[in-house]
């Protein structure tokens, strides 16, 4: 992986910082909430106390802690048997086979009961007495008693005392019966009922005694009023959640926002908080966890999310008790919206506060990688360069002056090239200086064996001519030692001038087929190619090639000079048939001094000293061409090519 | 008896370069460094002197007594030997005038060859008598006899050697002369790139007269030819 991708993939760790900041920003919101709990507990602590010291009101809601209530019924109710109309579904009162509700509109008290005997038995008139019921009224002279039996489905009627009437609908609700009563009595004090099966009483609703009736009182709003403002509403309730009384439905409250994105991160941010559930319900019954913990004597918050408005409040209840006794439950709701607000604001700039230090953070990694990379790139590409570039090996290396380890690094390959160099410049030298030191020694032997010839005339000595050719020999393995170093000295002051390569190479290959016996030499010319050159110097190149193949190709091989151009460039290749290039060493260090890969054998009076191919690499880089070897698969091979650089124009 | 001096601190040599002079009957003394035989010099001059360049201690003590023996004298033949291929360049540019330089690679044949041929010039010169087998070849005048070459009536500086190789291309101009066929006209038995270098500063020299110089002329592969003017 790329050092780019590396940094990249680190600066990754920057998204840390948002995650931290949405745990604080959580943390903090939550504590907020808390406070806001605190102060809406503290306000009901407020009502509850006022009301306490109401002992007469604390013993009436005591009194009528378990009253049914008479939940206030809409307008236009129908009298039909059926519970549509019905504010509530779940039924205030219920016994096996029975489920009741009790209201009452503004004339009249309503009784709804939902039978789940299938064997429900009508009367016959004036026969055998079917199921009913038997209903007490308790009115505030005296206790109404009314029997209940029905001859049928459909409508009826009872007479009252004083001209009124008691209305009936008897319907059938599919394996259930329902029965809806109207009685045009208002002034109740309490109610019970019993359940009669063949005339037999089965069930009696409560056991003893009557229920007593609450509903909602007037004369309790005022307690609450004070208390309540734009946000904040509050409810006096029976531990049944049945409102006993509330304060004013606030005038003006500002609309609630669309739920959004806002609402969404909200939820994502106060976790565990079930904000989905509705709160209140409906208008006289308030249902909720809260108002369930309240029932249970502990007061509660409970934070609600409206669906429908998308408001963000929070549902207080407080127990109030009386004699160890939850009677009644306070109840306040209040907008917290602008917490919503809050929050959801926060968290919008947290998210481009981070956003952007991310990005920053991404950028300044970026630079900082490119930086790296390309000092990095930079070293490396010096290093390559004074690696291939043998002449003076240090010379164009220059170290980094920077402090940090990279610096560090650029130093000690300074000094590494530093010393590399040096040993190079002393392996080149080494075979002058050795040259030289050899030539005087090797001159006393030939001067001595040459006075040994002429003074005792044995120039026929086999041992003479054998010293003599031991001495040649040796000659040559010191000239082709000082050859490269010579031409090193001397390439320079070469002169420069146009020169006529197609020609030269025609008239080259004349030379290499007289020089080069053993092997067929051919040659694919390109005519009129010319070079910006040194024709002697080109010649020793060639010398060299030849002299190369020449010692590669085996008899009857074929060794074939070709000159062609590729793109811009002028290729001068000579290629012979014989084993491939060894894979050892790679074959552009074919080209530096000292590398033979010769077998010895064939030629054993030619030294080969790994300085053929080396000359060749010296001329070709005086005319700033580049030398290439590789292998030639079919026929086997070897391919040795010079690539001149742009085609000269004819001088 | 002609008498030659060799200045040379390797003392095999020395004897053996003795032994083989003396056998040409030539008067030889020989001194081991510069000092001894500057102060010999002093005292008779030598007819001919072969100056190794490095003298023991002193790298390059022979220059500096060929620079003391020219004071002493114009004319007096002098040879250098040299060890250094590098040396070769070095006589040429330094110019300090000494006639001819061989390599110690050379056989002693090819010493008692220059020995003779700066002989035969000093001899010329001193008889200073018109020489028949003058050869002209354009602006270029050859005196083998005085081994001396005029280009534009102007005398060229070259050494015993460098005369034979332009001598061997001059006398048959246009003809193309192996780098072997060279060597053996200039009686040195070197390698192939030390003719390319000897024509080299033949031509170099040649070009100090005349800048448009190109008289030799390489033909790739083969050698080298005069080219007829």
């Amino acid at each position: 992986m790329k050092l780019r991708r590396q940094l990249l993939i680190l600066s990754l760790l920057v998204l840390a910082l948002p995650l931290a900041a949405w745990q604080f920003v959580g943390e903090l919101e939550e504590l907020l909430r808390q406070a806001l709990s605190q102060a809406q507990q503290q306000a009901l602590q407020a009502v509850a106390g006022n009301l306490q010291q109401r002992q007469a009101r604390m013993q009436d809601l005591y009194d009528k802690r378990q009253a049914l209530y008479l939940q206030p019924l809409p307008a236009g109710m129908q009298l039909d048997g059926y519970g549509e109309d019905w504010p509530t579904q779940a039924p205030q009162f219920q016994a096996e086979g029975l489920q009741g509700w009790l209201g009452r509109t503004a004339d009249a008290l309503w009784l709804r009961l939902v039978l789940t005997d299938a064997q429900f038995r009508f009367s016959y008139p004036g026969g055998q007495q079917g199921d009913g019921l038997i209903l007490w009224l308790q009115q505030p002279q005296d206790l109404l008693r009314l029997p209940l039996f029905w001859e049928g489905l459909g409508q009826g009627s009872l007479p009252l005392p004083e001209a009124r009437r008691l209305e009936y609908a008897v319907t059938d609700l599919a394996g259930a019966y329902g029965i809806e009563l109207r009685l045009p009595v208002l002034a109740l004090k309490g109610v019970a009922l019993q359940w009669r099966n063949d005339g037999q009483p089965q069930l009696r609703l409560p056991e003893t005694g009557l229920w007593p009736l609450t509903g909602y009182d007037r004369s309790l709003e005022f307690l609450l009023a004070g208390h309540a403002g734009a946000e904040a509403r509050y409810w006096l309730l029976n531990p049944d959640g049945w409102v006993l009384a509330r304060s004013e439905p606030p005038q003006n409250a500002p609309p609630g926002q669309r739920p959004g994105w806002q609402n969404w991160l909200y939820r994502l941010l106060s976790g565990p908080l079930d904000l989905d559930r509705a709160a209140t319900g409906q208008r006289w019954r308030l249902q909720s966890s809260a108002i369930e913990q309240a029932r249970n004597g502990q007061p509660a918050v409970e934070w609600l999310l409206e669906p429908e408005s998308g408001r963000l409040a929070t549902l207080a209840t407080l127990p109030l008790k009386s004699n160890d006794t939850v009677v009644a439950i306070l109840a306040s709701r209040q907008d917290n919206n602008r917490l919503l607000t809050l929050a959801a604001s926060a968290l919008r700039q947290l998210l481009l506060v981070s956003g952007m230090v991310f990005l920053l953070a991404v950028l300044i990694l970026l630079i900082y990688a490119s930086v790296l990379t390309r000092r990095v790139r930079r070293l490396k590409q010096a290093v390559d360069t004074a690696w291939h570039e043998q002449h003076g090996l240090n010379a164009d290396f220059e170290p980094s002056r920077a402090q940090d380890e990279l610096g560090e690094l650029s130093r000690a390959y300074a000094e590494m090239l530093g010393s590399l160099g040096q040993h190079t410049r002393y392996l080149r030298t080494l075979a002058d200086k050795l040259s030289h030191e050899l030539k005087t020694p090797l001159a006393v032997v030939r001067s001595s064996l040459e006075n040994l010839e002429m003074e005792q005339g044995l120039a026929d000595s086999t041992y003479l001519r054998r010293a003599r050719g031991g001495l040649a020999r040796l000659q040559r393995i010191l000239q082709a030692m000082t050859e490269a170093n010579r031409l090193e000295q001397s390439i320079q002051q070469e002169p420069m001038g146009s020169v006529a390569l197609s020609d030269l190479l025609a008239e080259y290959l004349v030379v290499a087929r007289t020089t080069c016996e053993h092997a067929r030499v051919e040659a694919d010319i390109t005519p009129g190619l010319y070079i910006q050159g040194a024709a002697e110097l080109l010649i020793q190149l060639l010398d060299k090639l030849l002299d190369n193949a020449c010692g590669h190709c085996p008899p009857e091989g074929e060794i074939r000079l070709r000159l062609y151009t590729e793109g811009e460039r002028i290729v001068l290749s000579v290629e012979n048939d014989g084993p491939p290039l060894p894979a050892e060493p790679p074959p552009e260090r074919l080209f530096d001094s000292m590398v033979s890969v010769r077998a010895h054998g064939r030629e054993r009076d030619t030294p080969h000293l790994g300085l053929g191919l080396y000359i060749v690499q010296l001329i070709a880089r005086f005319h700033q061409a580049e030398v290439r070897a590789e292998s030639r698969a079919t026929p086997s091979g070897a391919r040795f090519s010079v690539y001149f650089p742009a085609k000269a124009s004819v001088a | 008896m002609k008498h030659v001096a060799i200045v040379e601190d390797e003392p095999d040599i020395r004897a053996n370069y003795r032994t083989a002079l003396e056998r040409q009957h030539y008067r030889v003394s020989d001194y081991p460094d510069r000092p001894s035989a500057l102060a010999a010099f002093e005292r008779e001059l030598p007819d001919l002197v072969v100056i190794d360049i490095g003298l023991g201690e002193e790298s390059e003590g022979g220059f500096d007594l060929c620079r003391q023996l020219r004071q002493m004298s114009a004319t007096l033949p002098i040879i250098f030997l040299t060890a250094r291929d590098s040396e070769l360049d070095e006589i040429s540019g330094i110019r300090l005038g000494a006639d001819d330089y061989l390599s110690k690679d050379a056989s002693i044949n090819q010493l008692l060859v220059r020995i003779a041929g700066l002989f035969r010039r000093a001899e010329a010169f001193r008889q200073d008598k018109p020489e028949e087998e003058v050869l002209e070849c354009g602006p270029l005048r050859l005196e083998p006899e005085r081994m001396r070459v005029y280009w534009q009536a102007r005398e060229v500086p070259l050494t015993v050697t460098e005369f034979w190789i332009v001598h061997a291309l001059a006398r048959r101009p246009g003809m193309v002369k192996s780098r072997d066929q060279l060597m053996e006209a200039a009686n040195i038995y070197v390698d192939l790139a030390t003719v390319t270098s000897h024509v080299k500063r033949i031509r170099r020299k040649f070009r100090q007269l005349d800048e448009t110089f190109d008289g030799i002329e390489a033909v790739h592969g083969l050698g080298y030819r005069w080219k007829a003017a």
